[in-house]
């Protein structure tokens, strides 16, 4: 997705050749990695990556009848790519032979200002105004982060249970979620809350930066696909660059999503979402590139810089945040009003005593960015994996007897009569459950996001209803499974689920 | 009010865990930390019972807490390990004379046989003599495929199957981080291996694979271990440094950031 903190440094330090690489006539003026170009070549190369990304892969299919849904955020990289992919789609009036690319491009912006409360201007209406102006032909969907509340985002259409977290605070090993019925959750059932309520008292209930982003992401996928399903597209285009899959690597191996990393940054995902090919032909371009072809496009004025709720976080808000350098809401703050010229912006950045990584050290090792986005490229995902075990919150498959390795590795009990229970039996709850266990439905980065959730007495947070229909919908599988072979049983064997 | 040991509910807690932020009481925290560890020892299936077994030493706490452990749990669950001391000596004068002493100590408190090898009777080149050739840029480089080689050789010579060195999470979770850096994905694939063979076929393994540094750190300092804590005179390398550093304040974002890159 094309997240407004990618950085982009419009201005380069002073080439040291002359002219241009690629043509050796022009004098250049701009300088990509080692490469320095003039306006007419970068931005041949900028749109040659584009359209070579496009072009090898599967998207473009014999067939007529594919349709694009295009994640839009407003931010530097998603106006490219619309730019891009409009140019692209378009067929000069006399070629009639032609045949367009796609048989329609679909733009999807998320309105996430119910985030950050009632002060924050919606983007809505002003990405609404800024597109149907400009692209007229392109349908525009338009759609708010709490909607993902709704009942139409679950596939019955009607799921009234969420899933809410009450296990203790961090440390504690049970896994602290529950099914109930959704208006339990409210403090008064006459009163429901909106949606815009809930969604902002789930963000608060998550203690730390880190779960906060994760989330966010989830929710922000999820609803594209809903949206590109609900709008007949089997192609999801998402804006990120070469920069931001870098960081996202990293940080995506720090919070133990490794295993299906190689699905998060590639290129193109035909598997994880079933019916749909998701694709990022941004992916060969720096933040830099981005900002530089905005410029020369002329884009500049169309780009929506919206708030994010890393805004404004110091460089140890989240791992993301740490991971890609130490961007204050101050610099960002001077992007989005433009006060600021370019040149004093990036020193406002690089004078910032945070830690930053990612974009620190690309500044001094100029293929940091690339050689991580081919590395991550590089991976593929293992041969075991269950596409159809997915994470009832991220959507990733989910990598087996998680939970059971981490019992093994972190040892939080010790056995209550140390001569007649062995070691071992540390990886056995101690307690009955009075609740079932639902840790099977979640990855493990799920998992470790989930403790740092506070519980829902004091929060009243809980998750959307497609959680808890996933969650249910597997549960019953199980529970479906059980009565088939009930006759066989023996009473005992199955105290937990016999209770109930 | 004394604040109670989140797991015993018994004794005082005068620790918070740096992997789950429990408040534990000391005999807790000796229980968890060396039963992930036993854990991790059978999970993996490292030993066979009478394999004779080569503790790395340098004297610093990772291994001389690995020298404890292992004694410890060998006795606990009866492996049945035939364990002993292997120590490297570069030939660093003012760092590895000092801490090879440390070694000598340890050999003599927890009774195991000691070999020490140096790079001098190996390949008639100290460290010393090394740096005095190349400088201090690239030094590491000769340091590290020389001391590969000389614990095979010394494993050889004291006749063992296996040699068990200290590398901790933070070490592994730092080296995962370098190999994406430098895109080296055929080492990122193969550096979470917790057993590794090299040419000589001597078993390698890291039982600390699942154990933080910090905890490595509080265990030697509550069990009053005798280590050497001296960075090595001739410098860390820079590059690594950068993932330290950043790795270090991950840690301090969310600690299971640690493990969590080592999930396979």
């Amino acid at each position: 997705m094309c997240d407004v903190d990618d950085p982009v440094m419009v201005a380069g330090p002073k080439p040291t050749q002359k002219t241009c690489i690629k043509c050796k006539t022009s004098p250049s003026v701009v300088v990509v990695r080692h490469a320095t170009y003039c306006k007419s070549c970068f931005l041949f190369t900028f749109v040659g990556k584009f359209r070579t990304i496009i072009m090898k892969s599967k998207v473009v299919s014999q067939k007529e009848g594919e349709r694009v849904l295009l994640a839009f955020s407003g931010g530097p990289s998603s106006r490219a790519m619309l730019h891009l992919l409009s140019d692209f789609q378009y067929i000069v009036p006399h070629e009639t032979s032609k045949r367009q690319l796609f048989s329609g491009v679909t733009i999807c912006h998320i309105d996430e200002s119910a985030l950050f409360g009632q002060e924050e201007q919606g983007t809505l209406a002003r990405i609404e105004a800024i597109v149907r102006g400009q692209y007229p032909d392109l349908p525009f969907v338009g759609v708010r982060m709490e909607d993902v509340f709704g009942p139409n985002y679950t596939d019955s259409g009607a799921f009234d249970r969420v899933v809410e977290a009450v296990g203790g605070p961090v440390g504690a090993d049970e896994f602290p979620i529950r099914l109930t019925p959704l208006n339990a959750v409210s403090p008064s059932p006459d009163l429901t809350p909106s949606n815009a309520t809930r969604l902002t008292a789930l963000f608060d209930s998550l203690t730390t930066g880190t779960a906060k982003e994760d989330l966010y992401s989830h929710l922000k996928l999820t609803i594209l696909i809903h949206v590109a399903r609900r709008e007949g597209c089997t192609r999801l285009f998402l804006g990120d660059t070469s920069t931001r899959l870098a960081i996202k690597t990293i940080s995506l191996t720090a919070k133990g999503r490794g295993y299906s990393l190689p699905l998060d940054v590639a290129t193109e995902d035909a598997v994880s979402v079933p019916g749909m090919i998701v694709l990022r032909p941004m992916k060969d371009m720096l933040s830099k590139e981005v900002g530089v072809y905005n410029r020369f496009r002329g884009l500049e004025a169309s780009v929506v810089v919206a708030k994010n709720f890393a805004t404004g976080v110091g460089g140890r808000g989240s791992i993301e945040r740490l991971t890609e350098g130490g961007f204050t809401g101050e610099g960002w703050n001077g992007m989005k009003t433009g006060h600021v010229q370019p040149r004093s912006l990036l020193v406002t950045w690089l004078s910032l005593p945070t830690a930053e990584f990612i974009v620190g050290l690309d500044r001094d090792f100029p293929s940091t960015v690339s050689t991580i986005t081919r590395t991550a490229s590089k991976l593929t995902h293992a041969e075991s994996m269950n596409l159809e075990q997915a994470c009832a919150l991220c959507l990733k498959p989910i990598q087996l007897s998680t939970k059971e390795w981490r019992h093994r590795i972190t040892v939080v009990t010790v056995p209550s009569s140390s001569t007649s229970s062995p070691p071992r039996s540390a990886a056995l709850p101690i307690e009955p459950r009075m609740t079932p266990d639902l840790t099977d439905h979640f990855c493990y980065g799920c998992q470790v996001g989930l403790r740092d959730m506070r519980r829902v007495e004091c929060t009243g947070a809980a998750f959307p209803p497609y959680v808890a229909e996933r969650v249910a919908t597997r549960e019953e599988r199980v529970e479906g499974l059980r009565k088939q072979i009930e006759g066989f049983l023996l009473e005992d064997e199955d105290n937990g689920k016999g209770e109930r | 009010m004394v604040k109670l040991c989140g797991i015993c509910e018994n004794e005082r807690a005068i620790l918070k865990r740096p992997k789950t932020a429990q408040q534990i009481c000391k005999t807790c925290f000796y229980h968890v930390f060396e039963t992930e560890i036993h854990h991790t020892i059978i999970d993996n299936n490292l030993f066979k019972r009478g394999d004779r077994v080569a503790i790395a030493a340098s004297g610093g706490k990772d291994s001389t807490v690995l020298a404890h452990i292992m004694k410890t749990l060998n006795e606990r669950h009866n492996y049945g390990l035939d364990l002993s001391l292997l120590s490297v000596d570069e030939g660093i004068t003012g760092y590895r004379d000092d801490s090879l002493e440390t070694v000598k100590r340890n050999q003599q408190q927890y009774e195991l046989p000691l070999k020490i090898v140096s790079y001098q009777e190996l390949y008639n080149w100290s460290m010393d003599d090394i740096v005095k050739e190349v400088g201090l840029k690239n030094n590491c480089t000769f340091c590290g495929v020389f001391r590969r080689q000389a614990l095979d050789r010394g494993a050889v010579m004291l006749g063992v199957d296996h040699i068990v060195t200290g590398h901790n999470a933070d070490d592994i979770a730092e080296t995962v981080l370098m190999n994406i850096l430098r895109g080296d994905v055929a080492r990122l694939q193969r550096c979470t291996e917790i057993v590794t063979a090299g040419e000589s076929m001597i078993r390698r393994s890291k039982p600390f694979k699942y154990t933080y540094e910090k905890e490595i750190v509080m265990y030697a300092y509550f069990k009053k271990l005798d280590y050497f804590s001296t960075e090595c005179i001739y410098s860390p390398n820079a590059y690594r440094g950068h993932a330290r550093i950043f790795l270090k304040d991950l840690e301090a974002v969310r600690p299971s950031a640690i493990i969590g890159k080592q999930f396979p």
